[in-house]
């Protein structure tokens, strides 16, 4: 059975669970109607774990979620419905094998609700455990293949199932002894269940017993602090994770919640809290990723490591020498919140033949003090003309330098790169042309002029809009597109890295590329304020 | 030395023929494999026992069942960075169809060492490799002209600034030296009329240029003749001296035999070289099959160079690991492809083992057996995750060293497990792969 489920691979499974989430499309509504009868509750059967549990996640109904994973092929087509198909029979054949029926029946009298999946310790290894309430009268001993081949036991109605037979009778000795349980456990559920009633898979975890044992100690550098800010710092502080898996009509959501208020030393996450005006998205928008946090309250309470000072101090002594000002006092501070990059798609130049697609990224940052923009400009002005000149004393392309207006105006400093007349194909840099501007109050810094108008145009003709927090949204659409014309290449960096063969590269990008087009949009969300972290994920068609 | 047979008068390059009391064997295999292949799988080897030597040297010399290589040249080009194009020319020594193809080109980029560092240009360096790719087991004539044209070597060697009335000598030094005659075969006059020649021969758009008014169109004095050469009649008239024969010769005897090849051996070589046309293919194919290549003296005759060593090693495996971590692993040990130290190209033998590397190269064996940092699948050979433990120490030297390894070496793995109380497979592939055995090619 185990070799069977091993030649399955976890791509097929992994596709399965996220398919199957989606396959509900018209059954499964989340209704908020309480446990069958003969099934139990996350609080009923915390009183069969030990106190001890780092993970439990509780699937709400584990027969409803087989009916939809067995009618999930029918959603899908091409390769991912052949894998769907060849894993859910595989599947079949082991259940059969192991209780003598087919999976809506197995699955009726082995756990008929909820079914609990926990980390535990015992004897103090982590140790997975699967549990859940067997139907009334249904009796383990009934079952003698599944008994002979799978480490499991029937306790008080409850089939417990563990990695190995020695770890089982590590865990029914427990049980005997009538240690503290999880449910016993004081404020462990408090709160929990209710937090989101409707969820089909409620996930807890203990973060105090992670960092006893070391696993969430991270170091990292600047650039890497700062995007990873507030997230790192919740997890910190938290002594719990909780989250939970919704999925309906097509969509997945992945929604949690860090019990920890912002420590007080992330003061350049303070402005976390309050809401900010978000840019408009620009035409051809594909993704977009927020940063909610000052750059200059960052850099002024980051500690770098040695290494990390000395490369910070040599650019610090160039950057001011440039600016002909203090980059850290005068510059940052004149750049507001939210921080801002855009992906645009952009529109394939006839002329520009590189194997390469690859679409415009925009940085876009409100100006606080209209002050500093003379001496910005100048800097990337002066930035420019180095870059240039070093890529001509390299024999490399060299970038001119450029002054474009809007029709509103607004203007431009585009450094472009000569024509191209080389031997094909096109080096990615020449099809690049970094762009600086400042409109409607922002600054854009991008990698194209093109993606710069476009940002320039948003700016200047759509709403601001409110929001709070970190965020992430990719068009799953425009990501599939990108990956099918850069597939090529794409194969090449997965050959280079990862030491795969091109066949093995392209079966992994047929199936990314068919989960990726499951998707509309992916979404994440997080949120700090002066008590908790709230997380969200969402992949589906959207709000 | 003269290794001529003073009994029969053979010719070291007679064609080698397997017999009862010297067959073609688990040694021969992979000596064969090793030298044109950079190393192959224990089952692959195996299979060119079996299929005898004929067929074995056939097979490795067809394209076989690699990867499309070639498909990828154009992202390499538009990545633009030399990081991805070494990366990428490490994964086609390491799984290119074309085995002696791709052997080649590491042989002739050493040969014509060009860096990256001075030219600065990726897609000159990637095209510069792919002149090897497509002459390197073509004529000599035609590899040396389309060098001597290649914009990678015009910048490397300064030909760019080489303009009537200001001639620059360095390419015209450099192709009789190292490229072609060796030193001590040209005059001083011979250079600065070759210098002359190759004026005009200039860089525009990335792409070679012939710039009449930049070159020198007065006559010349080459090896004794007077006339209005240019370059291609330096090439032309260089290639075809006898010294470039024996140059040639000498430096392939080197790459594929032995690393101090003796005078007749040269000499034969030479004159099979000239009988073929200058067709490097042709003159490989008979030195392949020879007496001399498959001779005891040849037989783990040389010292891996870094690449040669992290390709051979996961292609003895049958393993696949990532090309970027290898080239990484390479260059820790001395080698940086794309960049070699200077217009010598890379220190050879001896020079690549110092306590220093030789302590990198264990490591690397090690992790690369423990899965770690190099992406490796599988972790152990097929042959040894089933094999019974008293068959895992003649397996492990099967697999790293084709089986021949001295009874000193045997003792002390065997001294090195009985201390240890392990005997598991990959601590005993882990303790065969810190043998010397290891480090011969």
């Amino acid at each position: 059975m185990t070799a069977r489920l091993t030649l399955l691979g976890t791509r097929t499974l992994c596709c399965l669970l996220v398919a199957g989430c989606l396959g509900s499309q018209s059954r499964s509504q989340i209704t908020d109607e309480r446990p069958k009868t003969g099934a139990a509750s996350i609080r009923d059967l915390g009183g069969y774990l030990p106190a001890e549990t780092l993970l439990t996640a509780e699937l709400r109904d584990a027969e409803a979620w087989l009916g939809e994973l067995l009618a999930l092929p029918d959603q899908l087509s091409g390769k991912a419905q052949a894998a769907a198909r060849a894993g859910i029979a595989m599947g079949s054949i082991g259940l059969r094998g192991l209780t003598g029926s087919g999976p809506r029946d197995s699955v009726r009298d082995l756990a008929p609700g909820q079914v609990v999946f926990a980390l535990v310790r015992i004897r103090q290894q982590v140790e997975p455990l699967l549990l859940s309430r067997l139907a009334p009268g249904v009796e383990i001993a009934s079952f003698g293949r599944l008994h002979k081949r799978i480490p499991c036991a029937e306790v008080e109605g409850v089939l417990v199932i563990a990695r190995t037979r020695s770890v089982l009778k590590d865990y029914l000795k427990w049980h005997r002894m009538k240690r503290p349980t999880l449910a016993e456990k004081k404020g462990y559920f408090s709160g929990r269940p209710e937090l989101y009633p409707g969820a089909q898979l409620r996930l807890y975890l203990d973060l105090e017993t992670l960092r006893e044992r070391g696993s969430l100690d991270v170091d990292l550098e600047a650039a890497q602090a700062y995007f990873a800010a507030g997230w790192l710092d919740a997890m910190r502080c938290a002594s719990r994770l909780d989250a939970t898996l919704v999925w309906n009509a097509g969509s997945l959501r992945l929604a949690g919640q860090l019990n920890a208020p912002l420590d007080e030393s992330i003061s350049y996450l303070a402005s976390g809290v309050e809401p900010y005006s978000m840019p408009p998205d620009p035409e051809g928008m594909l993704g977009r990723l927020v940063f909610d946090r000052s750059l200059s309250d960052f850099w002024s309470s980051f500690s770098p490591s040695k290494s990390e000072q000395t490369a910070i101090d040599a650019f610090l002594s160039i950057a001011d020498l440039l600016l002909g000002t203090s980059f850290v006092d005068e510059l940052l501070p004149a750049l507001g919140e939210p921080l801002v990059v855009f992906a645009i798609r952009e529109a394939v130049d006839g002329d520009v033949q590189s194997p390469i697609d690859i679409p415009g990224i925009a940085l876009v940052a409100p100006i606080r003090d209209p002050k500093l923009v003379p001496i910005l400009r100048s800097f990337v002005q002066r930035i420019a003309m180095i870059v240039s000149n070093e890529r001509r004393e390299k024999g490399l392309v060299p970038f001119g330098l450029r002054r474009g207006k809007t029709n509103r105006g607004e203007s431009l400093w585009i450094a472009e790169p000569e024509e191209w007349r080389g031997p094909e194909p096109t080096p990615l840099a020449c099809t690049l042309s970094p762009t600086f501007a400042i409109g409607t109050e922002h600054v854009v810094i991008a990698t194209t002029e093109n993606s710069a108008r476009a940002m320039l145009d948003a700016l200047a003709s759509k709403p601001v809009m409110k929001s709070r927090g970190d965020g992430l949204q990719i068009s799953m659409p425009g990501l599939l597109d990108y990956m099918k014309r850069n597939r090529p290449t794409l194969i090449l960096n997965k050959v280079l890295d990862e030491g795969v063969t091109v066949a093995k590269a392209e079966e992994e990008q047929v199936f990314l590329s068919a989960v990726i087009g499951l998707f509309e949009r992916l979404q994440v969300s997080i949120m700090h304020d002066d008590k908790k972290t709230d997380f969200e994920v969402r992949l589906g068609a959207g709000r | 030395m003269n290794t001529v047979d003073s009994q029969t008068h053979q010719s070291p390059l007679e064609t080698w023929q397997a017999t009862t009391a010297n067959p073609f064997d688990l040694a021969k295999a992979g000596h064969l494999a090793r030298r044109v292949a950079m190393g192959a799988s224990l089952k692959v080897r195996r299979t060119m026992v079996r299929a005898g030597v004929e067929e074995a040297i056939d097979r490795l010399l067809a394209p076989g069942r690699g990867e499309d290589v070639d498909s990828f040249r154009t992202q390499v080009i538009a990545i633009d960075k030399v990081g991805a194009l070494r990366d990428y020319r490490m994964w086609r020594l390491l799984a290119g169809r074309d085995r002696l193809r791709e052997r080649m080109s590491f042989f002739w980029h050493d040969h014509f060492a060009t860096s990256f560092q001075k030219v600065r240009d990726v897609g000159m360096m990637a095209r510069q490799l792919e002149v090897f790719d497509q002459h390197g087991l073509g004529r000599f004539d035609d590899l040396l002209l389309a060098v001597s044209q290649d914009p990678a070597m015009l910048r490397w060697l300064d030909n760019e600034t080489n303009v009537r009335g200001r001639p620059n000598e360095n390419y015209a030094r450099e192709i009789f030296e190292l490229f072609a005659l060796g030193h001590g075969k040209y005059s001083e006059e011979d250079i600065k009329a070759a210098a002359r020649a190759f004026t005009g021969w200039q860089i525009r758009d990335h792409r070679f240029h012939d710039s009449r008014p930049k070159h020198d169109k007065g006559a010349k004095t080459l090896f004794g003749k007077t006339g209005p050469f240019d370059g291609a009649d330096v090439v032309r008239m260089t290639a075809s001296r006898p010294d470039s024969a024996q140059f040639l010769a000498k430096k392939l005897l080197e790459f594929f035999v032995h690393p101090e090849p003796a005078k007749d051996e040269i000499t034969a070589l030479a004159q099979c070289y000239t009988d073929a046309d200058r067709h490097i293919g042709k003159t490989l194919s008979t030195l392949l099959r020879s007496r001399l290549f498959f001779s005891e003296r040849a037989m783990r005759s040389r010292i891996h160079s870094p690449v040669d060593f992290v390709v051979c090693t996961v292609r003895n495996l049958g393993a696949n690991a990532a090309p970027h971590a290898l080239a990484r692993a390479a260059a820790q040990m001395g080698q940086t492809l794309i960049e070699p130290p200077g217009v010598e190209g890379w220190p050879r033998e001896r020079a690549w083992i110092s306590s220093a590397t030789w302590l990198l190269r264990t490591n690397f064996t090690a992790d690369l057996l423990r899965g770690r940092g190099y992406h490796l699948q599988p972790i152990l050979p097929p042959e040894l995750s089933g094999g019974r433990a008293q068959d895992h120490l003649r397996l492990a030297t099967e697999i790293l060293v084709d089986g021949q390894v001295s009874d000193q070496s045997m003792t002390a793995i065997r001294h090195f497990l009985r201390e240890t109380g392990k005997d598991d497979a990959a601590t005993i592939l882990r303790a065969v792969a810190t043998l010397p055995e290891v480090q011969m090619l």
